[in-house]
């Protein structure tokens, strides 16, 4: 996978706190998202340990963007998707966009991966979420610019512009 | 950012005229050039956009420099208030020189009315108005879902089927949309059954973000005989202007063909700074079929502009009990204008495809593409202000043509974050603020009031003095906001 790697991830949801999760393999650490400022945009600022919490960051940032109090949606729809792209930077904008067109579509926000498989060039994951209290920010969708997923001395980062 | 960027150093080299030449960057094709007062410059270097210009500079095929409006401010791949125009046929078309709200723009309606008669009921009004034009995010009406095969004829034929099948809006109003509603070229077919899927059902939505539309006044005239020939007679007279886009479905159209463009880009030997301006050339398979798909995303936006303005029409006359639903007493089309769109327009003897990012278009009393009335005149230019603030009546002249590719620039651009917005203002006093300033607010909650507050723009005022003083477009009238329904 380039920078990444060839074997596949998996990454299961054990009903713990999301943000320190147990994988198929090994106890994996912190993940997180952040905002940062842009003149007219939003910059969510993604790290993690490995590509499926990277990717599962990417999916929680978005659904706490999108819709008031997104951690405490009730996960009463699941789906699963599958999303590819040439490189990872396109996978990261597939599937944040195919998170916002299913959003746009059925009225629903995904906060919740509940696994999720990566490999080169194509990603399968199913998701939870539900219908938000209220929408917050309009997300048009993901964009490439200055993109990078990066492997730092084995944390993956990112930072991904939406348009809003 | 460029692995060869220094910090570009603009220079001043006419009236509010600044020029990065291409000798700044190695892989710069044309010279940048910028708009701007020395205030407004000052605003601009605080953010990435001349860096984001310089990378528009390197695209195949540019025709002449690439500018940047005095409102510009940082985007993604293109700066917001970027003109870039490649050759026609073997220059490139970039999705991302658009932008993924196809056809935002707006319409301004003028009505035959008065402030004194419209106050009495304006919150009635407002009401009845946000009743009728949902805004906010996701599904829109479903009264007027369009889909299958009803969906690709109004995606190719545009505004003049709404009139003439529907019977929504007038004959009337034609001339004074853009293209007339309709820009040829456009096909159905090139468009995704996902994106028709997205916003077959938000026409006449407004949608989020800084969409808006405003109950006015106005508030002053620069030019009687200009203000005249475009309807707008006296101080005093209401006026409505619509602020909003193709929704969902334009915003597909260039998630879809940036993907495409990103991944056929290399077999034309096309490489770019940066990924989010994937572009293939105008004659290529891919440039053809985003072409036409942007066009007939384009005639959606046209129309969803076109169905609101009909139901301000009949909210004005549920609630006012007049006539402006209809030709005799109606709120009259001044015009209807894109700031996010790619044009094919004719410079001299050459073709060019005119991108416009938070630009609008602004042809002078000679052009011929102007609606019989305004000939000799110029074509309206709006440039609204941030929330609250006053917005602009503007004429193109012939010197825009010229001067900055008959561009001019499309609102007070931000300065500063949302979030920055957010911690700054406070939503609550902000509507209490307005509301003691006569200006009454519905759809927005504090927090979203926040993000677009008056300090988080640029000063329209300074904006409109740089287009004005630089004879790119006259300054018409000014307009007052009484009523804000906000997206």
């Amino acid at each position: 996978m380039g920078r990444g790697t060839a074997r596949p991830f998996f990454f299961c949801d054990d009903g713990r706190d999301p943000l320190s999760f147990k994988s198929m393999e090994r106890t994996v650490e912190f993940a997180s998202h952040r905002f940062e400022a842009h003149t007219g945009e939003v910059r969510l600022v993604l790290s993690a340990p490995d590509l499926p919490a990277l990717f599962s960051q990417a999916a929680s940032g978005l659904a706490e963007l999108m819709a008031e109090d997104a951690q405490a949606i009730p996960l009463v729809d699941r789906m699963e998707l599958e999303v590819e792209g040439r490189d990872l930077e396109a996978l990261l904008v597939n599937w944040l966009d195919e998170l916002i067109y299913r959003t746009e579509i059925e009225g629903r926000v995904y906060p919740r991966v509940e696994w999720m498989e990566v490999e080169e060039g194509h990603l399968r994951a199913r998701v939870s979420g539900g219908p938000p209290k209220a929408f917050k920010t309009s997300v048009k969708a993901a964009t490439f610019h200055g993109l990078a997923v990066r492997n730092a001395g084995g944390r993956f980062e990112a930072a991904v512009v939406l348009d809003v | 950012m460029h692995p060869e960027s220094r910090l570009p150093e603009p220079r001043p080299v006419g009236r509010k005229i600044w020029e990065i030449p291409k000798e700044f960057r190695p892989d710069m094709r044309v010279d940048a050039r910028v708009f701007a007062s020395d205030e407004l410059m000052e605003q601009i270097r605080r953010d990435r956009s001349l860096e984001q210009l310089i990378n528009v500079s390197t695209l195949p095929g540019l025709a002449a420099p690439v500018m940047g409006m005095p409102d510009m401010h940082e985007g993604y791949g293109f700066p917001v208030g970027g003109v870039a125009a490649t050759r026609y046929p073997d220059g490139v078309i970039s999705p991302g020189g658009i932008g993924f709200d196809i056809n935002c723009g707006v319409r301004l309606l003028a009505s035959s009315l008065r402030r004194e008669e419209v106050e009495p009921s304006l919150g009635a009004l407002l009401h009845e108005i946000s009743r009728s034009v949902p805004a906010g995010y996701g599904r829109g009406s479903r009264e007027l879902a369009f889909s299958g095969p009803k969906l690709d004829r109004l995606l190719e034929e545009g505004v003049p089927l709404l009139v003439r099948k529907y019977g929504i809006g007038w004959e009337e109003d034609l001339p004074f949309i853009e293209s007339e509603g309709a820009i040829p070229g456009a096909r159905a077919s090139e468009v995704s059954d996902r994106a028709k899927h997205r916003g077959g059902d938000q026409l006449g939505t407004l949608g989020g973000g800084n969409h808006f539309l405003e109950i006015q006044f106005v508030e002053d005239i620069y030019d009687r005989e200009l203000a005249k020939a475009f309807g707008i007679s006296d101080v005093g007279q209401v006026t409505v202007l619509i602020h909003t886009g193709s929704r969902g479905l334009g915003h597909q159209v260039c998630t879809d063909y940036v993907k495409r463009m990103d991944a056929v880009m290399h077999q034309y030997g096309i490489h770019v700074p940066d990924r989010q301006l994937a572009c293939a050339p105008l004659e290529s398979r891919e440039g053809k079929a985003y072409f036409a798909a942007m066009c007939a995303a384009a005639n959606f936006a046209f129309c969803n502009r076109h169905v609101i303005a009909h139901r301000v029409r009949l909210a004005f006359e549920y609630i006012l009990r007049g006539s402006y639903g209809d030709r005799a007493g109606g709120l009259r089309t001044v015009y209807d204008v894109a700031h996010n769109i790619a044009k094919l327009e004719r410079y001299g003897d050459e073709m060019l495809c005119v991108h416009r990012k938070g630009a609008t278009r602004a042809f002078g009393p000679s052009a011929e593409e102007l609606p019989e009335p305004y000939r000799g005149f110029g074509q309206p230019v709006f440039i609204p202000g941030s929330m609250g603030t006053h917005s602009y009546v503007l004429a193109g002249r012939d010197e825009a043509k010229e001067l900055s590719l008959a561009s001019t620039c499309h609102g007070a651009g931000r300065a500063m974050s949302r979030a920055a917005a957010k911690r700054r203002v406070h939503g609550g006093e902000l509507r209490r603020e307005l509301a003691e300033h006569g200006i009454l607010v519905e759809g927005a909650s504090n927090k979203e009031l926040a993000e677009e507050a008056p300090e988080a723009y640029k000063d329209v005022d300074l904006v409109v003095d740089v287009v004005h003083n630089a004879g790119i477009a006259s300054k018409v009238a000014r307009l007052r906001p009484i009523a804000v329904r906000k997206g």
